[in-house]
């Protein structure tokens, strides 16, 4: 099978697993929302059922609408998000500034920025600018932890 | 006569002068800042501007509302992170505009786009108001749920390459849509969490989407050195666009402002919806639709004219009804009952120096809003030189702010956050993320609005009551062209095609 086929056979999978998840739970809501409900997941499921079957009809020809997209690409933006979920789990642990001041200086670090002053100076202005604007002039609770 | 005098005198006193500016350069401001959206914007301000004079205060607000919308437009053509929901649609052209160089023509463009559809609303508030409220009073479930399906039909049109993969995207947004309590008030694919019952909300799924997303997507760069503009290609050019241009143009940003007023004036459908119905017009009227999503200027003028083009529309039924014409409308209402006003006719006759004071100021904030991004617009684009080390982590720390203070909820953080994994894989595997948006925003409404019209119908059958309103079935008439058009032409295109030269799709691009 041809590599942007398999991936659009994955999608399609998924999303019909998704779909016959939903009808499943739909059969077994109330009348006045199950309707609407069952529309919805029926249209997710066929559309599943549609990519599903063009994946495995042109399993030989190249998708025209897919890239083919490699695990080593994917490795950077998987570290991104992680370092960013690792930031928005500490917010109400640490406090939203250090938090936030550590972050940024760790991701501009990794990114390759070596100016080590230009990051402390940008990130002085970054944070300062959102004190003034939420905290004194909007009074935004921010999230709050340990430390600021 | 004598309330437009005395609204001349309140118009110019020195503190709503002050607070119009206030609010032209602060709602570009808001609007620009991925996250703070205009309704966020206004409905923290709010509690601001009880020690104002009723005047200054809505003036204030009111300019915030159409400069914000603006505003939006300027982070979405320089690092594809729309500002406000309204923007969304200007991110896939105007962002690949800045990658060839041409920011400071992109921002002109959505300058003057933006200017001359919120002067034209602000026109058509000041004129038809009334007239133009009667029309949506005639309006119930019935119609806004078939509005709701009509808007839905757009998607196949923002598919991009693929159909069956831009379906699946609106699809992924109307399954997120039924998530937290259904109009009959049942948990509905809850999993039992209490964070979940209010649903997915919009703007951190929207932020997710487009600028978590772009986040892990320009993480792909990492040690690559590049910057967000092509390094041969510099920042030049002119703001204005040539006169040629602006001519050319000129009749679409004019259709797409009337369409934005029309969207404005329908309680619920605000400048998000408006903007993804001008670049749909635009791509079904352009004689290039291929170039849409390369940096045409058709995409950036159409949608910025019909969501600036929203706001003084929105105005309408809000100030003689009562009833909000969008969700940043709705949050006005609050900042008229702190001031003692109540909408209806007595804002038109005992409180009329304040309301035409209001409406003037509202048509000033667009003109100043113009002249403001012209001055400052050369200036704002410098933001896409930033490196791109320095400018990731202050979006992604304005994005999970922005998140997060719109109702002070790590929930909506969360949110953020799985929705920007969500769009990074569909943006990688060729899912296009633009018309989830549409399917969380108009989902919703087609949901509620599906359960009150089947009410309404006491026990008959929910099509036949549609088809007894006339102004049903005449929605019901634009969703069949709007689902058969794309086919129609295909087909008409392929008979061209096979006439005069060889036929390039396969059957199977769909």
């Amino acid at each position: 099978m041809e590599r942007t086929r398999l991936q659009d056979l994955v999608i399609g999978l998924v999303v019909l697993g998704v779909g016959i998840f939903g009808i499943v739970n739909a059969l077994s809501m109330p009348e006045g929302t199950k309707p609407y409900t069952l529309v919805v997941t029926i249209i997710f499921t066929a559309l599943g059922a549609l990519l599903t079957g063009r994946s495995i009809y042109y399993r030989k020809t190249p998708s025209h609408d897919s890239n083919v997209v490699h695990a080593k690409e994917m490795l950077n933006p998987m570290v991104a998000f992680l370092m960013v979920l690792a930031y928005v789990l500490l917010l109400n642990v640490v406090g939203f500034f250090v938090t936030s001041a550590l972050f940024m200086f760790i991701m501009m670090a990794w990114m390759g920025y070596k100016k080590i002053w230009v990051m402390l100076l940008t990130i002085a202005l970054m944070l300062g600018f959102i004190y003034a604007l939420f905290v004194w002039q909007l009074h935004v609770m921010l999230p709050s932890g340990f430390l600021f | 006569m004598e309330a437009l005098i005395s609204s001349f005198v309140n118009l110019f006193a020195p503190d709503t002068l002050i607070a119009l500016m206030v609010g032209v350069c602060g709602g570009m401001v808001i609007g620009a800042l991925p996250g703070l959206s205009a309704t966020m914007g206004i409905a923290l301000l709010i509690p601001v501007t009880y020690g104002m004079n009723p005047a200054a205060a809505l003036t204030m607000l009111a300019a915030i509302y159409t400069s914000a919308i603006y505003g939006g437009s300027i982070s979405a053509i320089l690092i594809h992170t729309p500002g406000t929901p309204s923007s969304a649609a200007t991110c896939l052209d105007g962002y690949p505009m800045t990658q060839k160089g041409e920011a400071l023509h992109a921002i002109g463009l959505s300058t003057v786009s933006s200017c001359i559809g919120g002067f034209l609303s602000a026109i058509a508030l000041l004129i038809i108001a009334p007239l133009l409220a009667k029309v949506s009073l005639a309006f119930s479930s019935s119609e806004y749920f078939l509005i709701a399906i009509f808007g839905l039909t757009l998607i196949a049109s923002l598919a991009g390459k693929s159909v069956i993969k831009g379906l699946i995207a609106g699809a992924i947004g109307l399954m997120a849509g039924l998530i937290g309590m259904s109009p009959d008030a049942y948990a509905r694919f809850t999993f039992k969490m209490p964070a979940l019952l209010g649903g997915i909300s919009l703007i951190p799924a929207m932020i997710g989407l487009f600028s978590i997303s772009q986040v892990m997507i320009q993480a792909e760069e990492r040690g690559l050195g590049h910057s967000t503009v092509k390094e041969e290609a510099k920042i030049q050019g002119h703001f204005l666009p040539p006169l040629k241009e602006f001519l050319g143009l000129l009749p679409l940003i004019l259709k797409c402002s009337v369409v934005g007023i029309l969207v404005g004036i329908l309680p619920g459908a605000g400048g998000d919806i408006a903007s993804w119905v001008g670049l749909n017009m635009a791509k079904g009227s352009s004689k290039t639709p291929q170039l849409f999503g390369t940096g045409h200027p058709e995409g950036i003028a159409a949608p910025e004219a019909a969501n600036n083009a929203v706001t003084g529309g929105a105005l309408i039924p809000l100030l003689t009804l009562g009833i909000p014409g969008s969700s940043t409308a709705a949050v006005l209402l609050g900042g008229l009952t702190i001031h003692g006003l109540q909408p209806g006719y007595q804002l038109f006759d005992k409180y009329a120096d304040v309301t035409y004071a209001v409406i003037l100021g509202f048509l000033a904030a667009n003109i100043i809003m113009g002249l403001v991004g012209w001055a400052v617009g050369r200036y704002v684009v410098k933001v896409s030189k930033v490196p791109l080390p320095l400018l990731i982590p202050c979006i992604t720390v304005f994005s999970i702010l922005g998140s997060y203070a719109a109702s002070q909820n790590m929930t909506d953080v969360y949110v953020a956050v799985v929705f920007g994994m969500i769009g990074y894989l569909m943006r990688k595997y060729g899912v296009p993320p633009a018309p989830v948006v549409l399917g969380l925003i108009l989902g919703p409404m087609a949901d509620n609005h599906f359960y009150q019209a089947s009410r309404m119908a006491n026990g008959v059958p929910l099509v036949n009551y549609m088809l007894s309103r006339p102004i049903s079935v005449g929605i019901m008439v634009l969703i069949v062209l709007a689902l058969f058009a794309p086919v129609i032409s295909k087909v008409i295109a392929k008979k061209y095609q096979a006439k005069f030269g060889d036929v390039g799709e396969s059957a199977e691009d769909v």
